[in-house]
């Protein structure tokens, strides 16, 4: 898969490696020339020096044969522009930004051309939840601009779930139950599955779906 | 020959009469490429008569201007971002666009968003 990265910082540059070793054609945008000198010894990708707010820039690069654009420049402002230009100038089917300050989370959506928005507080406040939480519901990855939500539940011992088929369960038509993590195994979930307290529950929840959810597996 | 002409006008539908004008029409214009010959993600011009025009309702609370375009061989979306009308963007509206697609309209058909466009 061919993947353009604009910025060739410390997040910009480890994206790269990783995805060179994962076999990608990988292909690094950075303004910086001292940057790419000093990077180009040890990085094997394909360079380009330039400014990635500059469609011009983009257009030589080779943005129209990529399959993924990332944005991970250390400002937010560069990081929409360039994902709006893959997005409507170059129709990239895929554009992956990283959001600097949460502040700025709510603007990195569709209408800037941004398929996937990366905040670095956002997943660690997901994960350090997950980590300390049982009893209560955990986003952990919204789906198409947050139609829809892979939540988790730890069950606690009181949990209305607890030792209940999943049929039983009664989810609503618009939500489903996708997996049941029991002592580090995936049980597959199926309508006789019976879940017990101390179970991880994923479930896929639709922002309609969610508060009935919450309410079959954390009760209250 | 003439005879055979007039009866097929005769005898055909109003759809395929339609489809035959309009892929006439576009015929005329040799800059575009016909819509079923388009390249995703290469820069195109096309010509075609609007079919429908929707406006799309998004979560932030804007409105996209989405308008299927067809030429007799084929349908492509433009989706103008932002944009609840544009005066002359209307369904049996003739125009000329041009900008890059991508397969990712509804049905797999090719999207173009904002494209440039002249009404013919």
């Amino acid at each position: 898969m061919k993947v353009a990265i604009a910025g060739a910082g410390n997040v910009g540059a480890y994206i790269a490696q990783d995805l060179v070793t994962a076999g990608h054609d990988v292909l690094v945008i950075e303004e910086s020339a001292d940057l790419v000198a000093r990077l180009r010894p040890t990085l094997d990708v394909n360079w380009f020096t330039g400014d990635a707010c500059e469609v011009t820039t983009l257009q030589q690069a080779g943005l129209a044969d990529a399959d993924v654009v990332v944005a991970a420049t250390g400002e937010d402002q560069v990081n929409l522009v360039v994902s709006l230009l893959a997005k409507q100038e170059f129709a990239v089917p895929r554009v992956v930004a990283r959001v600097n300050h949460p502040k700025n989370h709510w603007l990195f959506n569709e209408t800037w051309g941004v398929d996937v928005s990366v905040s670095t507080p956002h997943l660690l406040t997901a994960l350090v939840e997950e980590a300390v939480s049982v009893g209560s519901l955990v986003r952990l990855l919204p789906f198409e601009g947050g139609e829809a939500t892979l939540i988790e539940v730890t069950l606690a011992d009181d949990s209305p779930a607890a030792d209940r088929s999943i049929a039983d369960l009664d989810v609503p038509r618009d939500a489903t139950i996708v997996a049941v993590v029991r002592s580090g195994h995936v049980v597959v979930p199926r309508g006789d599955t019976v879940v017990q307290a101390g179970d991880e529950v994923l479930a896929l929840v639709t922002p309609d779906s969610e508060d009935r959810v919450k309410a079959i597996l954390v009760g209250g | 020959m003439a005879l055979k002409k007039m009866f097929h006008r005769l005898t055909a539908s109003v759809d395929e009469l339609d489809t035959e004008d309009l892929k006439e029409f576009c015929s005329r214009f040799p800059q575009a490429t016909p819509i079923a010959e388009i390249n995703p993600r290469e820069p195109v011009i096309a010509v075609g008569e609007i079919t429908s025009l929707r406006i799309v309702p998004r979560k932030d609370k804007t409105r996209w201007l989405e308008a299927s375009i067809s030429d007799g061989t084929g349908t492509l979306v433009a989706m103008w971002t932002g944009r609840r009308r544009i005066a002359g963007v209307k369904p049996g509206q003739r125009l000329l666009v041009q900008g890059r697609c991508s397969p990712t309209g509804p049905g797999g058909r090719m999207m173009m968003y904002n494209p440039i466009y002249e009404l013919l």
